[in-house]
């Protein structure tokens, strides 16, 4: 029976990022050091491809500015890390947000939330994991208490309940996967910020919208697209990091589907640009996701990547 | 909606006390039939890794996120998730979706393999894919993932399926 895979399959399978930068060896601190790196200046958008999300998220940041432009020392930090599924492809690889965790406690933050907790096993898919127990066990998990929020400038969303945690830390990373969305055919930064707010009644508009009697899964793309782009004029990240190591590309956001391996974790501090850049882990083009438009509009950021400088590399 | 989400030996015990009380004077005569929880079976080789959960109501949407609308326009009813490990460390998960009808579980069924995916002759209609398969047997959807992609972990996903089915195939 021809029921398997392996792993070379899904890479050998996986779409092809473009390589102009090279950096050597494979450990973070190599990076850290690398003198030609620290020469460069900060790119707006960095993409890092190697088999290794952990190390590929170190130098995606590095390459935007480090961490410490981000988040200063001696401040709390909201992660709203996609986390809220279990299916390969559907939530961000666990070596990358053990990353990010680490160069948030390196850059001097005071407290670390996370809007959601981890489900399952998740930090036991890490090998590194264990090397930071105490890392790990010093983030805190959001009680989930909801505070309603106006929104001025929203066209489809007016007023949404969103975690009190997002609106009070000093600073807030918005980590994510690059993933398939029966909806928006598309989920990254933009679509995250909804792991912030409860499912009734916030969600349950986005969803449905007018037609909570539609048989089709999303039954009205354009209100869910709006309130998205509306939700996040709440509060901007100061910096995204979205996981493309392996990301699902049918069946999303839950999964389980079809994979693909790119094997890229791509840091910006532009939601709208980081979006607009990791819709070709799908196969897709900016255009076709009209959330990027609309978040554009709201003067989110750009989805010209000529505007913000895109660095790509590819660990050796 | 209250959100509910407790585990089966939780619910199985409120059942319990529910029938003692209900039935307290009188005897048993039919008792339930086995239900969702009879989807959590035992297999050689593989352990669960913790309670089975039951996701009723809006507590579905921790489960399946903003999907879960669609199901409750199909009749959802309830859910089962857990998961399964071997010994050296492999993980499968276990996903059973109760629907008011079997109309209600072919549609969801139908919209989850997109009629792709390799018939395994499970259930009523079943399809296989890379790493994981779904079956429906009755007005029960399951979903059945691997973690990885290894020989073992598609025989353990296979075997866990027969076992699912065989259990389900008694409930109506």
């Amino acid at each position: 029976m021809k029921y398997g895979i392996t792993r070379r399959r899904f890479i050998t399978g996986s779409a092809a990022v473009g390589a102009t930068v090279s950096v050597g060896g494979g450990l973070f601190g190599e990076f850290a050091a690398d003198a030609s790196a620290k020469e460069t200046a900060a790119a707006g958008l960095a993409a890092v491809t190697s088999p290794d999300g952990f190390a590929n998220t170190i130098a995606a940041v590095d390459a935007v500015g480090g961490m410490a432009r981000f988040v200063s020392k001696g401040s709390s930090v909201v992660i709203n890390a996609n986390t809220a599924f279990k299916h390969r492809g559907s939530i961000v690889d666990p070596g990358m947000l053990l990353a990010t965790l680490k160069l948030c406690a390196d850059a001097g933050a005071r407290e670390m939330w996370l809007i959601k907790g981890t489900k399952d096993n998740f930090w036991e898919r890490c090998d590194r994991a264990a090397d930071f127990p105490g890392l790990i066990d010093s983030v805190k998990v959001s009680e989930r208490e909801m505070k309603v929020v106006e929104i001025a400038g929203g066209v489809a969303l007016k007023q949404a309940h969103v975690d009190r945690r997002l609106l009070e830390a000093d600073h807030y990373l918005d980590v994510t996967v690059a993933k398939h969305h029966k909806g928006c055919e598309f989920t990254g930064a933009l679509k995250n910020t909804m792991g912030a707010c409860p499912h009734d009644p916030t969600c349950r508009f986005f969803h449905v919208g007018n037609n909570p009697d539609s048989e089709d899964w999303y039954p009205d793309l354009n209100h869910l697209s709006q309130c998205v782009a509306d939700l996040n004029l709440v509060r901007r990240p100061d910096l995204c990091i979205l996981d493309a190591g392996e990301i699902l590309t049918t069946n999303g956001p839950f999964g389980p589907g079809k994979l693909a391996n790119p094997q890229a974790v791509v840091a910006s501090a532009d939601m709208v640009a980081i979006d607009a850049y990791g819709v070709r882990y799908l196969g897709l083009e900016p255009a076709a996701i009209p959330v990027i438009a609309m978040a554009e509009k709201h003067g989110l950021g750009t989805a010209d990547l000529t505007k913000i400088g895109v660095r790509e590399i590819a660990l050796g | 909606m209250r959100i509910l989400r407790v585990s089966i030996r939780s619910a199985a015990a409120v059942c319990v006390l529910l029938a003692v009380i209900q039935c307290a004077d009188k005897p048993v005569v039919n008792p339930q039939p086995p239900g969702i929880s009879a989807a959590a079976v035992e297999i050689n080789g593989w352990h669960q890794e913790y309670d089975p959960e039951i996701f009723v109501g809006d507590s579905l949407f921790e489960l399946i996120n903003g999907g879960a609308e669609v199901y409750h326009r199909f009749g959802f009813v309830q859910a089962l998730a857990t998961q399964y490990a071997d010994d050296a460390g492999r993980s499968i998960s276990l996903e059973v979706f109760e629907m008011k009808d079997v109309e209600g579980a072919g549609s969801i069924y139908s919209d989850k393999t997109g009629g792709s995916g390799q018939p395994l002759q499970i259930g009523d209609e079943s399809a296989g894919e890379d790493y994981y398969l779904n079956f429906r047997s009755g007005r029960f959807l399951v979903t059945i993932t691997g973690f990885d992609s290894e020989p073992e972990t598609t025989e353990g996903i296979l075997l866990l399926a027969h076992a699912v089915a065989a259990q389900l195939g008694g409930v109506s």
